[in-house]
């Protein structure tokens, strides 16, 4: 539920920012895995801002790959395609398989994508697309 | 006595010779003369556009404004698929023709029941290449075959019967952009197809097939190498990934010889950094499809800044103009104006704004053909690298966009399915990564007009661009149009209902609603002295995956085809 608010509570808490960050670490995904470094360290405003510049780079390769099926600022009818404003915040595991291998009518972009390059789409997908 | 026996005997003679007839002719049907007559035979749909011209008229009127709220369902036949169903089906001897991205099925025509139907499979990484959703716009058939495209980028040839596969040829290679959707031009004994991927860094092509063998005969390139005429309107290197896709059907005429073809957007989109007209991506080439010489051509876009695609509809038709019959080629280009060319030689005839806004250009110089910039086209065709955003009038789908429109030859308009919308957007240096979007612009979104009549249906005089009628819709309508000498334009909105419209004043007569949306061109054929009309739903597209529309929610995908009769005329034949 919380989920439709990240963008705004990202702007605004950063102590709201920790706990999403928190509920999407998932140790199983070991390469470099950005959330998890930023929620090593203390939260701080300077973090906060981290996180979305790491949500923007996310949004630049969003752009090249993912926007024709997924929409821009992830706006989509959920109908042909899914709509990645709904996928769980805390299954980030699921989301970096799905998107490195495939899965229904979506083709594999691990060999197109780093597992660096497919985690800042996350940190993208985390915003709702509202950066 | 004897005389009746006579005439039994002869009677039977006949009916055995015909038989005999039908049975040694029909592995060549239907023949290149059938092909040619498809726009006066009312038992057949045999072609793309409903004739070679594309008019997509009937003369059928048992279906008519009159009686068409007694138009009812008389059958609906799963797709078992959810991706876009933007195809035309054909109809050949009571038989249905129907594609869509990985299948082909064969129907009966009056009762929907499947006779045979074929299944693709392709590498999971092909849908990772196609800008716009998994689509097929149709089959061809020609001579007891049926040629499809696929999306890895391969002409096929089925045996109409069975659906076995007789030839398969490659005409482009995924893995570098290539895909395809476009169904097949048969012309005498070459089939013409064209290519999708000017999004992905292609150079665009159009090829010629051997109808027999499926052996490659020719190919035209959309953009200019060193050497060949235009060269000079690129950067150096940069005709190589330049695009010029050419993702739909061109038209033919026999007569001339001639096929008219339209060539797709430049790539990048970003005009800039291409420089110059980069010729010949958003064009008309008329070229021998025997040898795939070019005769003339003409650049709608030149440079194309916006996404402007040529490759909608080469709809042929004749008009009269200043007193005198003309054989004219017209297009309703994505750049919002209306073109008519002589199709003997390429002259322009007309063009005019056939939507409300535009801001792209002041209008078209009938002189020199070209386009006359506004302030901010000339600021754009020199800026690879724009700080702030700009709002171009149509957006980069056009006043129309693939849906073809259709002409009605006996009241001279056009019936199309525009666009109403604009597009924000600021072109940045493009950066070329095989596989991914090679457009070189931010993509902004949309802007949509003030009274949220994003699309309008009209019956336009296609020498003024002037509508005769207007008829409006909040979510824009991305089927194509198919109007009868019923007094009818039939077309599908992108939640479901299928729709019939009278052709004076654009007044909706009837409509039903279908499982899904409709994206798909309508036909109209007659079987037995009833006459059906046919339309495929299953939504897809452009408008769903980049419109940022939350109503679409409420349409669900889903792949079906429904034919329609009268009520009383459908059930007296059970």
């Amino acid at each position: 539920m919380k989920h439709k608010y990240i963008a705004d509570i990202l702007l605004l808490s950063f102590i709201s920012f920790v706990f999403t960050a928190n509920a999407s670490e998932n140790k199983s995904v070991k390469d470099e895995n950005v959330s998890a470094k930023i929620i090593e360290s203390d939260a701080s405003i300077a973090e906060n801002s981290v996180a979305i510049e790491f949500a923007k780079k996310g949004k630049k390769i969003y752009d090249s790959y993912c926007i024709r099926c997924h929409g821009p600022k992830m706006i989509n009818p959920g109908t042909v395609t899914y709509d990645l404003r709904r996928f769980p915040e805390d299954q980030k595991t699921r989301f970096m398989n799905s998107v490195a291998k495939g899965i229904k009518q979506m083709p594999p972009w691990g060999n197109k994508l780093s597992m660096e390059e497919i985690d800042l789409i996350w940190q993208y997908v985390l915003t709702d697309g509202k950066i | 006595m004897s005389k009746t026996i006579t005439t039994a005997l002869a009677a039977i003679s006949v009916v055995a010779f015909s038989m005999a007839l039908s049975f040694s002719t029909s592995a060549a049907e239907p023949s290149l003369s059938d092909l040619k007559n498809d726009p006066a035979n009312t038992k057949d749909v045999l072609t793309y556009g409903m004739g070679w011209e594309q008019q997509r008229y009937s003369p059928l009127t048992q279906i008519n404004r009159d009686n068409v709220k007694r138009l009812v369902p008389v059958w609906s036949h799963s797709m078992g698929d959810n991706r876009a169903q933007s195809t035309q089906p054909l109809v050949k001897d009571g038989i249905m023709y129907v594609t869509n991205h990985n299948s082909t099925t064969a129907l009966d025509a009056v009762t929907g029941i499947q006779i045979w139907k074929k299944t693709f499979e392709y590498d999971p990484a092909v849908p990772g290449i196609v800008c716009c959703g998994n689509h097929n716009r149709g089959p061809a058939i020609y001579n007891g075959r049926l040629y499809r495209t696929t999306l890895d980028a391969a002409i096929v040839a089925l045996d109409l019967k069975t659906g076995e596969e007789i030839w398969r040829s490659q005409a482009g290679d995924f893995d570098k952009g290539h895909s395809m959707t476009v169904a097949p031009l048969v012309t005498d004994g070459v089939i013409v197809t064209g290519i999708s991927g000017a999004e992905y860094g292609i150079r665009g092509y159009i090829d010629g097939w051997n109808a027999e063998t499926g052996k490659h005969m020719w190919r035209i390139h959309t953009t200019a190498a060193p050497g060949e005429d235009g060269a000079d309107t690129w950067l150096p290197g940069r005709y190589e990934q330049g695009g010029g896709s050419t993702w739909l059907t061109g038209t033919y005429d026999p007569e001339l010889n001639l096929v008219y073809w339209g060539t797709g957007n430049g790539g990048p989109w970003n005009a800039a950094f291409r420089g110059g007209d980069s010729k010949d991506i958003c064009s008309v080439l008329a070229f021998n499809p025997k040898t795939g010489e070019v005769k003339w051509k003409y650049q709608f876009s030149p440079g194309d800044p916006y996404d402007y695609d040529g490759t909608s509809e080469m709809v042929l038709a004749e008009l009269k103009i200043k007193g005198k019959n003309r054989k004219v080629v017209m297009q309703a280009n994505r750049n919002g104006f209306l073109y008519v060319l002589d199709r003997e030689n390429g002259k322009l005839l007309a063009a005019n704004p056939f939507v409300d806004k535009i801001t792209w250009a002041k209008g078209i110089d009938l002189k020199t053909g070209r386009p006359i910039d506004t302030d901010i086209t000339k600021m754009v065709r020199k800026t690879v690298a724009m700080d702030e955003p700009v709002d171009i009038w149509p957006s980069a789908w056009g006043g129309k966009n693939w849906s073809p429109m259709s002409y009605d030859p006996v009241n001279k308009v056009v019936y199309a399915n525009t666009l109403n919308f604009g597009f924000p957007f600021r072109q940045v240096q493009p950066e070329f990564k095989k596989g991914t979007f090679y457009i070189g612009i931010e993509w902004l979104g949309f802007t949509w007009p003030e009274n949220d009549e994003r699309g309008i249906l009209r019956a336009i005089d296609p020498l003024t661009g002037k509508a005769k009628w207007s008829t409006p819709f909040e979510i824009p309508n991305f089927a194509g149009t198919m109007n009868t000498a019923g007094g009818l334009v039939f077309t599908g909105a992108l939640t479901g209902e299928f729709m019939a419209f009278d052709n004076r004043d654009g007044k909706k007569l009837w409509e039903h609603k279908t499982g899904s949306g409709i994206i798909s061109m309508p036909i109209t054929f007659e079987r037995d002295g009833v006459q059906y009309v046919t339309v495929v739903s299953g939504v897809g597209g452009v408008y769903p995956l980049y419109a940022g529309d939350e109503r679409m929610a409420k349409v669900p995908a889903g792949g079906s085809v429904t034919t329609y009769a009268l009520f009383d005329k459908s059930y007296a034949k059970k």
